[in-house]
């Protein structure tokens, strides 16, 4: 940009009227951010920042930028200060301006309108944050005339007053509240549109206006003539980026500090927001919203009002995604985000009611998926020689969020038969065509068979329990029990099922040690009457060791690395040499107070599935012993 | 391998569930590795190491300071193959080596039909082709062919001598036709070798002494 001149005016000190004390911090503000390049593009050379001057150094600097070279293409000048009609007249108050002699003293607005009007800049953006600014308005006459305006190649003249002819501009923390919206539109933080690459001051005057008439107390005012001509007051910061819906969840936040908490922290959240459809990893997302998080704990209802809007922006981008279960994800991480305030009735409620949703969308996509198999039956086939491995995962996912959706109705006292249907005809569909991949593939595998498990034995789907497991069981001591880590690298996969193929896996970090999953298919035998088959087979996994994370407390149950609990570990042939055994050294621990935070830790686990809802499966009276349908812990 | 992003929603039957399409690459990068490592080492068996050149644009070569070569462009070696979604479904472990072998074997057959193919154009070109029918006995043959070839001398100063690459049937009967080499014609060959060799030393000390010296 060439010829866009920038005054920026702010004044504290006044000889004759009561100081300020914030306006020159919003003048070199402004001013500081309108002449970066990538943001207002002035230029430096006819740009002035003036700190509490005098009246002639005012009319001095007019006369320099406004007449001081070529003319002007583009206009802007600020001012903060006191400001006052008198006379029918708009008045500017400068350090040495008398209040009762303004006309004398002060920068009068009528006469600023007659320089514009002589030096004639193309566009020209006035923006006042001062007491009576509305009261610009009066003197408009001095430019709208017929010789001024109309003309071909006219000036534009855009005017921005923060405060109504008969009202005060009010300063918080030392800036005032019409050049803290003013600026906070000049950055981005409150989002205008992303459709051209400058922004007007009438768009920014409107937001600013909105913004603070819904808090009360001044009323800005915005005037735009512009006969001719694209305007920019400066370049938009959301030109192209696409990021609409997530800027939404800055506006409207009633307390200043929450306000300035998100708006501090949201900017870490663009990135997966805009990779969303096709690049997802929870832990990043999480790792990004905790800290936006942790300064609202103590307000649980704005906490919950911000996860909800970020779960439901992040929502609609994840329906762009090819993948169904995007969508669920992203809800469920958004949900997991909640666990560390769980501890709060109205966060664990909430909670609930995330789920009870999650369950609702996951009964939608497992429909799909059914619905999908019965159009096409390899429908679940969607990679390369790579589903070798990752098919028997995606199978037990589906199984295991399924099993989701019913342990949420049954937990929320809600009709468990539409879900019960559900696992029903997922599992008559896996049997028919996907039953070779019920493969102990993964100790990622653990969580979701564990939910599936205890679903289905809880709605006495015995034979699906009995096949599932069987299949699973089988192919866990074909392999020696050495099913892949969790934390398997995708690099390691491909020497992983060559070595499998060739029974040569040795114990390595490749292979899971302890592993997670063979204790939920041992824990899991007894609800489908297979703890014979299985004792009979354990000798085969002679050595193998089993493992099972039992946590303290859930509220962290979605963390990374979670701090407290106990690692139950047990080596088959020499702590354990049956299934009853292994549930009679079965360790003590909590399970979730409330539905919301059990059904949280459920997801918890669906996503991270290197911990497994145990609490689901808790031990049985061996004296009962026997396959009674799972009872709901917690 | 199958993208199913690539198909609109109406050509592709399949329902994407928890896509995880970073590791799918990183997975079919593993595959092309894999296969990479074992052409490198059929290739191996052909040339020494320190005879191949990479070229990182254009698609042929020019050895501008030597006589035209035959054939220096690229040839194109590739294989198609086919995964059952079935034997997917059926988590059949023995697909991987079942897929990759014979790709595997597709492409070496295709490059050793490349080397020959270059070899065997080269020999046309400056005369070296040995006749075994008009040579008359594979002894005879044998020294025909020493006398055509050229010995060279490796890096190290060493005198490298030829290899023999020979079909199947030829494969078997070779010891018995080494072993049936009349006396006089095997004095004979290992003249000509004698010869060659110190032909090929002559050579290496000529293109040597090309290389300025310091001056004393």
């Amino acid at each position: 940009m060439s010829g866009r001149a920038l005054l920026a005016i702010g004044c504290n000190s006044y000889s004759y009227m009561t100081p300020l004390h914030g306006a020159e911090a919003d003048a070199t503000k402004i001013h500081a951010s309108l002449m970066r390049p990538e943001v207002g593009d002035y230029d430096a050379a006819r740009s002035r920042l003036l700190l509490s001057p005098n009246l002639a150094q005012v009319r001095e600097t007019l006369l320099e930028v406004l007449f001081g070279s070529e003319r002007l293409d583009t206009l802007t000048i600020t001012f903060a200060g006191h400001g006052a009609v008198s006379g029918g007249s708009y008045y500017m108050a400068t350090c040495d301006s008398r209040g009762e002699a303004l006309s004398a003293t002060a920068l009068s607005l009528a006469d600023l309108f007659r320089m514009i009007a002589e030096a004639a800049p193309k566009q020209t953006y006035l923006v006042i944050d001062a007491c009576e600014s509305g009261g610009l308005i009066s003197d408009l006459n001095v430019i709208l005339k017929s010789e001024v305006m109309g003309q071909l190649g006219t000036p534009g003249v855009t005017l921005l007053a923060t405060a109504a002819a008969n009202e005060a501009a009010l300063e918080v923390a030392g800036q005032g509240i019409g050049t803290t919206a003013l600026l906070d539109c000049i950055r981005g933080d409150i989002f205008l549109q992303d459709s051209t690459p400058a922004l007007d001051l009438v768009e920014i005057g409107r937001a600013v206006s909105e913004r603070i008439s819904a808090n009360g107390g001044q009323t800005p005012v915005v005037w735009g003539l512009n006969l001719y001509g694209p305007s920019s007051f400066c370049k938009n910061p959301h030109a192209g980026t696409g990021d609409t819906p997530l800027r939404s969840v800055l506006v409207g936040w009633p307390d200043p500090a929450s306000g300035a908490a998100i708006r501090s922290g949201l900017p870490d959240l663009w990135e997966p927001y805009v990779t969303l459809s096709s690049k997802w990893s929870p832990r990043d997302f999480l790792d990004r919203i905790a800290p936006i998080l942790t300064p609202l704990e103590s307000d649980p209802a704005i906490l919950l009002n911000f996860v909800g809007r970020v779960a439901d922006t992040f929502a609609e981008q994840a329906r762009n995604s090819r993948d169904r279960f995007r969508e669920i994800e992203v809800e469920a991480a958004c949900t997991i985000a909640l666990l560390p305030f769980s501890g709060t009735h109205i966060v664990a409620e909430q909670l609930t009611e995330r789920c009870r949703r999650i369950a609702e969308l996951t009964e939608a996509a497992i429909s799909d998926v059914i619905e999908s198999i019965d159009a096409y039956e390899f429908a679940l086939v969607t990679g390369g020689l790579g589903d070798l491995y990752a098919l028997p995962i995606r199978i037990s996912k589906l199984l295991g969020w399924t099993g989701f959706a019913l342990h949420a109705r049954a937990r929320m006292g809600q009709d468990i038969e539409p879900a019960a249907k559900l696992l029903a005809d997922l599992f008559a569909r896996i049997d028919r065509t996907y039953a070779l991949s019920l493969v102990a593939m993964s100790d990622a595998q653990a969580p979701y068979l564990l939910t599936a498990g205890t679903a289905a034995a809880s709605v006495g789907l015995s034979a699906e329990g009995e096949q599932l497991l069987g299949h699973m069981f089988a192919s866990l001591v074909d392999c020696g029990g050495r099913v892949a880590s969790v934390a398997l690298p995708a690099t390691d996969i491909l020497s992983y099922l060559l070595k499998r193929n060739n029974h040569d896996l040795k114990p390595s970090a490749m292979v899971a040690q302890p592993t997670e999953l063979a204790t939920v298919l041992l824990r899991l035998s007894r609800l489908f009457e297979l703890t014979s088959e299985f004792d009979t087979s354990l000798e085969a996994l002679d050595h193998l060791a089993l493992n099972a994370y039992l946590p303290d407390d859930y509220r962290e149950f979605g963390a990374e690395h979670i701090s407290n609990g106990k690692n139950a570990v047990f080596n088959i042939g020499h702590d354990i040499w049956s299934v009853a055994e292994l549930e009679a050294a079965w360790p003590d621990f909590p399970a979730p107070g409330h539905p919301g935070t059990a059904l949280a830790a459920i997801l918890a686990s669906l996503i991270f599935p290197d911990r497994s809802p145990w609490f689901l499966l808790p031990v049985p009276s061996l004296i009962e012993g026997a396959n009674q349908p799972v009872p709901y812990a917690g | 391998m199958p993208d199913p992003a690539k198909n609109s929603d109406k050509d592709d039957p399949r329902i994407i569930c928890f896509d995880n399409r970073e590791d799918d690459k990183i997975f079919d990068g593993s595959v092309t590795r894999l296969m990479q490592r074992m052409q490198e080492r059929w290739r191996d068996k052909f040339i020494n190491e320190e005879n191949i050149l990479r070229m990182n644009h254009g698609s042929t070569w020019v050895h501008s300071a030597r006589d035209p070569e035959p054939d220096t462009s690229m040839h194109t070696i590739s294989a198609e193959w086919t995964i059952p979604f079935k034997e997917i479904a059926n988590n059949d472990l023995s697909l991987i080596s079942r897929t990759i072998l014979p790709i595997n074997e597709s492409m070496e057959a295709q490059f050793a039909q490349n080397i020959y193919g270059v070899v065997g154009a080269a020999a046309e070109k400056v005369g070296n082709v040995v006749d075994a029918k008009a040579s008359g006995s594979f002894a005879h043959s044998m020294l025909e062919m020493f006398r055509k070839i050229e010995i060279g001398v490796d890096r190290d100063g060493n005198i490298s001598m030829p290899q023999m690459h020979v079909g199947p049937d030829l494969y078997k009967r070779l010891p018995e036709e080494l072993a049936n080499v009349p006396p006089e014609l095997e004095a004979e060959i290992e003249r000509v070798k004698a010869e060659k060799i110190e032909a090929a030393l002559r050579r290496e000390a000529e293109r040597k002494a090309k290389f300025k010296k310091p001056a004393e």
